[in-house]
């Protein structure tokens, strides 16, 4: 590194850091990062990884990524950054980058030109439009999804489009749905700020979502106006984690627990006369399932027979089902029935990967609504996303089997013809039917056509299946020879997907594209391309827009709308369509500033208003709605169904859910009763299994790997054991042991006393590692509602290594 | 060769606070910067990613250190993340970049 570079590297970094110390103390700014004549780029980016949507900025010299700083400018993290945001721009360097289209012959694979690609798959998708399915992901681009969406449900009229965000908040969606009639959540990260309590219900933000946890635990040097006192955090969980570590108060509970917990608090909350009984009265019906096929709506049931259906679950009966104590049952109870305190829930993968996920979604948004915690900074209940664009992507777009744009339904008549009539469609080209959501979409792959697996051409975009869906062997590996399937995967690496690819796409990634992502408080951004994608690596919007023009070429009148022309027609400034499906002209225009503004005419449907594209290159992103105002400007809103915020709450109203089920104005407050967990531990698999993350990597460690610093910090995956359980099997630090349930078994080193500390009985499994699959040991039962599997629970056993093992 | 902009917490007991400073200031690698209201501005110069995580984990077990936070960090210019990494890479792939050449080189 020459002297001007590291000096410039110096003062960069010291202007950095006393930006974000003089920002979070409220006091003066500091100096541009421009500083010097270094000849670096900065621009912004959002971080590639979750779903808190922390912005980067990002330096680029020589057409590399070099340096990578906190934006100071960005509200969610005020130029901090955790270890993986900080080291992002690594993950477009490893040196295994796909970089050619690789078509599988035999055992091997070789290189083929893209017009040999793109044509392979649109002759394969000609010959039997209805057996093609697409699966996608939460770390699409907004754009990205929009065209796959357009693509399939638009063009192909099949809805067999699903994203990997099934198996991570499809249960807060619907859990969203079922009590406010829209989805996502209605405050924003600012209610971290201004809350007295907040509560984690089976959720670790401290090491997956660590620079908005921080935002809560270091408030006081943080210097957060009115609120400078700390929170009191309680982490609710079923193992100590990080998280658990840096609470106030750590509450354990049994696998399920959770559901019980929130019914025994609405128990108590109506028994003690602590619910608030004005918010009843002015916002809130009550709602249960219908006893046969029930539904998001279900059926009213009066407060009398709610309460009537909730009295059985007392402290006592509780404390039976999650394992808590009768006395803090009561304690929680009295902590929501206190209006003085604001208090934030906060949930993620514990609460959405649950056989129960709607139920239990739905009963903690019971226990804000039955207790007014509701509607004002810092009384919330707030879910969590995963991935960078899960909510902007799939729930927002509406990339999920049964959804179009704008929170639409394919079964729903008008929104099709809506739908049909934005695209510019000929009237009934959308399939009425849903398609096959995430795991029926794998069944039906993975089994054989003569058997009825009726999905013969997978695409997977943007996401590594065959590493993260639950029960490997059945919903994935069940692939592996079978003659007539074709698996296309898009990716950067070389993954346990791409092992059963029969072809390989190179694709491009973050700031090698343009690009826009929706993160988890609503908040819409973008970015623009800074680098170039490695060797042949092109953008996975050009494939789905090159594949819909082959198919047009080889006459599919799907890919054609009303007037004849391409369904992905883009002009140029005088009026003539820009070829965008060669890749040669794709960054003529801006395809991403087109299929915007095309998909934003969407949303206004559900209230979810996005401006245009060009107050997004302005802005560190815009929460949703985004309303114009006389003067021209564009006005973001923070807390959502509140009159002193949300402009689409009715003039006199406090709070108005203007998406109500019951078309009255109201949210619902659901009674479900507790079911207990689809599998327990027993006999033969006496040990409860959790998987999940780790602060290092990002779900299954395809980028973090890569990066060396990351990898070298948690290079492997490992079972956490209890020392008692440890003992008593015998088992050494480090040992290598198989932990296996009824669907697979995998070896892993134990961690005694590890990072995060399982009961008795109890282990705990991070699934980041393509060496060490733990999804060969989940279990794929999912929630009736959402389809969503539970990873958190299933019935396992640890092994030691027999001699042929590898045992010593 | 790491460069790094930092944000450390410090504790709000005084005798901590100033014992963590004292330290951190003589340390050769780290140059102090700003300080308010418990938070330090500070800049880690290291040779090697290891040794930025070496003194990353010191500073973090430091008594009187609370909190560390990243604002910037900023690598040599032909990447430190290519490094280490390469040949690591997933040996359970068949797709392997190499040997994917390799056969296709070989009409395979």
């Amino acid at each position: 590194m020459d002297a001007d570079r590291r000096e410039f590297l110096r003062a960069a970094a010291m202007t950095a850091a006393s930006i974000a110390v003089t920002t979070r103390s409220r006091t003066a700014h500091g100096a541009p990062l421009e500083v010097g004549d270094s000849g670096i780029q900065w621009n912004k980016a959002p971080c590639r990884f979750c779903g808190t949507g922390c912005h980067v900025q990002v330096g680029v010299d020589q057409g590399r990524v070099v340096a990578i700083a906190g934006d100071k400018h960005a509200d969610v993290n005020k130029g901090l950054l955790c270890v993986k945001g900080y080291h992002v721009g690594g993950i477009l360097y490893g040196r295994d980058r796909l970089t050619k289209p690789l078509l599988r012959r035999g055992d091997g694979y070789v290189q083929i030109s893209w017009e040999e690609a793109i044509d392979t798959i649109a002759q394969r998708i000609m010959r039997a439009p209805e057996k093609f399915a697409f699966y996608g992901s939460g770390q699409w681009t907004i754009t990205e999804g929009y065209a796959a969406q357009k693509f399939m449900k638009g063009g192909l009229g099949n809805n067999h489009i699903d994203p990997n965000a099934r198996l991570c908040m499809a249960s807060a969606v619907t859990g969203f749905i079922a009590t406010y009639g829209v989805d996502e959540p209605a405050g924003c990260y600012e209610d971290l700020d201004a809350c007295d309590v907040l509560i984690t219900w089976g959720n670790n933000p401290a090491e997956n979502h660590p620079v908005l946890f921080s935002r809560v635990i270091d408030r006081p040097s943080h210097g957060v106006r009115g609120r400078a006192k700390p929170a009191r955090v309680i982490d609710i969980s079923t193992r100590r984690t990080r998280t658990s570590e840096l609470a106030t108060e750590f509450v354990q509970l049994k696998p399920h627990g959770d559901v019980a917990l929130a019914l025994g608090i609405m128990h108590l909350l109506i028994a003690n006369n602590g619910y608030d009984a004005d918010f009843v009265k002015n916002y809130c019906n009550f709602r249960a399932p219908q006893a046969t096929n029930p539904t998001l709506k279900g059926e009213a049931i009066s407060f009398d027979e709610f309460k009537q259906r909730i009295a059985k679950y007392t402290p006592k009966h509780v404390a039976e089902l999650s394992g808590l104590s009768p006395s803090k049952i009561r304690e929680l109870a009295d902590l929501f029935a206190d209006r003085t305190l604001r208090i934030t829930s906060l949930w993620c993968m514990g609460m959405n990967q649950h056989t129960m996920g709607t139920a239990v979604n739905s009963l903690v948004h019971g226990v804000h609504l039955l207790s007014g915690h509701f509607g004002k900074p810092g009384d919330a209940p707030t879910s969590l996303t995963g991935q960078p664009s899960a909510c902007g992507t799939v729930r927002e777009v509406g990339t999920l089997a049964h959804a179009l744009p704008g929170g639409r339904l394919v079964e729903n008549s008008e929104h099709r013809a809506q739908s049909e009539n934005l695209w510019n469609l000929p009237k009934g080209r959308i399939n009425p039917a849903p398609g096959y959501h995430t795991v029926k979409m794998f069944e039906q792959f993975t089994k054989p056509t003569e058997q009825g697996g009726d999905i013969d051409t997978l695409f997977v975009q943007v996401t590594n299946p065959g590493q993260s869906l639950p029960n490997l062997s059945e919903l994935f590996n069940d692939k592996q020879g079978l003659a007539d399937k074709f698996l296309i995967v898009a990716d950067v690496y070389p993954t346990a997907t791409t092992q059963l690819a029969d072809l390989i796409l190179p694709a491009a990634m973050w700031v090698e594209k343009n690009g826009m992502f929706g993160n988890s408080e609503r908040r819409t951004q973008q970015w623009f391309k800074m680098v170039e994608p490695p060797g042949e690596a092109r953008d996975d919007c050009w494939m789905t827009i090159a594949i819909a023009h082959r198919l047009l070429e080889l006459g599919h009148q799907g890919m054609k709308d009303k007037n004849g022309n391409f369904i992905f027609r883009v002009e140029d400034q005088d009026g003539k369509e820009v070829p965008i499906w060669q890749w040669e002209h794709y960054y003529d225009v801006n395809v991403d500033k087109a299929l915007f503004e095309q998909y934003r005419q969407f949303t206004t449907y559900k209230h979810k208003d996005l401006a245009p594209y060009e107050e997004y290159v302005k802005a560190r992103g815009l929460r949703w709605p985004v309303v114009k105002q006389p003067d021209g400007s564009w006005r973001e809103t923070k807390f959502r169904f509140a009159g002193f915020d949300d402009p689409f709450v009715s003039r006199d109203k406090e709070i108005e859910f203007y998406h109500s089920t019951t078309g009255d104005g109201r949210a619902q407050i659901w009674f479900h009763d507790y079911q207990p967990p689809p599998e327990t531990p027993d006999q033969e698999y006496p040990l409860w299994l959790c998987t999940g993350r780790v602060l290092e990597h990002w779900h299954t460690g395809s980028m973090t790997g890569r990066v060396s610093e990351l990898k070298r910090a948690m290079p492997t995956a490992y079972v956490e054991v209890h020392p008692e359980d440890a003992e008593a099997m015998n088992l050494r630090q480090g040992e290598y042991v198989v932990v296996e349930s009824r669907r697979g078994s995998i070896e892993l080193p134990v961690w005694i006393d590890g990072r995060g500390a399982p009961p008795r009985g109890y282990i705990f499994v991070p699934f980041f590692d393509e060496t060490k699959l733990i999804n060969l040991v989940t279990l794929d039962a999912t929630d009736p509602f959402s389809k969503q599997p539970d990873y958190k629970k299933c019935a396992a056993r640890i092994r030691r290594r027999t001699s042929a093992e590898g045992a010593e | 060769m790491p460069v790094s902009g930092l944000v450390v917490s410090l504790s709000d007991e005084p005798q901590l606070r100033a014992g963590a400073l004292s330290v951190i200031g003589r340390e050769s690698r780290i140059t102090m910067g700003i300080c308010e209201e418990n938070r330090l501005a500070i800049v880690v110069e290291t040779v090697s990613s290891e040794e930025d995580r070496q003194l990353w984990e010191w500073l973090g077990d430091l008594p009187g250190v609370t909190f560390i936070e990243v604002a910037f960090v900023g690598f040599d210019q032909h990447g430190e993340w290519l490094s280490e990494q390469a040949g690591k890479v997933p040996t359970a792939m068949p797709c392997e970049p190499a040997a994917v050449m390799k056969d296709s080189q070989n009409g395979r």
